[in-house]
């Protein structure tokens, strides 16, 4: 403390370069904020990306399981029902997204594929970088054959 | 003389204070990642014991091998809604950032969390 004191009643009685030191400071404050304010705000946009892009393929691979049961028990092969598909999707996404933010902008069901869309606002909290929204997709795919696990 | 004793440190200190909200960033991103990785594997074990180890080393493993150091450890709690086909697998990965080496700057201790959900295999083998 006795140094602190010492240094500052040293700064006090020297006034040379006051004008420097003081104009130094507060640019140097402002690009501190301002340097803090992309590190916070673009780790919050990668966060948002990832849990965007996870939820979607999560809802995705739920979506997938919907397959036509009458068709596989014929021995026709696996193919999606679609309708049930795109509700399952809907449904899981609903549970994976909920207080997240992020809504579901798009689901495609095709034959054998289930394409979720996810997209969420993220607001900067420093006004240094824009806000944006992300948007995600994930897909998964019906894959039969699969009698085992490992290898 | 007087301006250099007083920018040095200031300096310093904004660098140490730039690693810090770094760090908190890279593990805010790691945890997200990590849960995302223990929830699938807790949705692909058969039961719900397994499920919860395969969670937790899932997650220990993803941030160790992210280089996010917590301290003590991260802290991993897994539910379901339902531990049965078609439920769904929460999992919160809470990480206390390590900040031993930012002393200087009095780093104040922060913690980033990260939830994840998974939805079990409906057309799967699983004992509740």
């Amino acid at each position: 403390m006795t140094a602190a004191r010492g240094l500052l009643r040293r700064l006090r009685d020297d006034d040379r370069g006051s004008g420097f030191i003081g104009a130094f400071i507060v640019l140097f404050a402002v690009l501190t904020l301002g340097g803090v304010g992309v590190l916070v705000d673009s780790a919050r946009i990668v966060s948002a990306e990832r849990h965007a892009s996870s939820s979607a393929y999560e809802a995705a691979r739920a979506g997938a399981q919907a397959v036509q049961v009458v068709g596989a028990r014929d021995g026709g092969g696996a193919t999606i029902d679609a309708s049930g598909a795109r509700a399952a999707a809907l449904d899981a996404a609903n549970g994976l997204l909920s207080g997240s933010g992020a809504t579901v902008t798009n689901v495609t069901v095709t034959a054998d594929e289930v394409v979720v869309t996810v997209s969420r606002r993220v607001d900067p909290w420093f006004p240094v970088i824009s806000g944006r929204t992300v948007v995600e997709t994930g897909r998964a795919r019906i894959v039969t054959g699969i009698t085992q696990e490992g290898q | 003389m007087a301006a250099m004793m007083i920018i040095v440190p200031l300096i310093m200190g904004v660098v140490l204070l730039f690693v810090f909200f770094g760090r908190q960033g890279a593990a805010a991103e790691g945890v997200t990642h990590a849960a995302h990785v223990a929830a699938v594997a807790a949705a692909h074990e058969r039961d719900p014991g397994s499920a919860q180890q395969a969670a937790r080393n899932a997650a220990t493993s993803t941030l160790s091998a992210a280089g996010t150091a917590c301290s003590g450890g991260p802290r991993v709690s897994i539910s379901a809604d339902q531990w049965a086909p078609g439920g769904v697998i929460t999992v919160t990965v809470v990480c206390t950032v390590d900040r031993s080496d930012l002393d200087a700057i009095g780093a104040p201790a922060r913690s980033a969390t990260g939830t994840s959900r998974a939805v079990i295999d409906r057309y799967r083998g699983f004992n509740p």
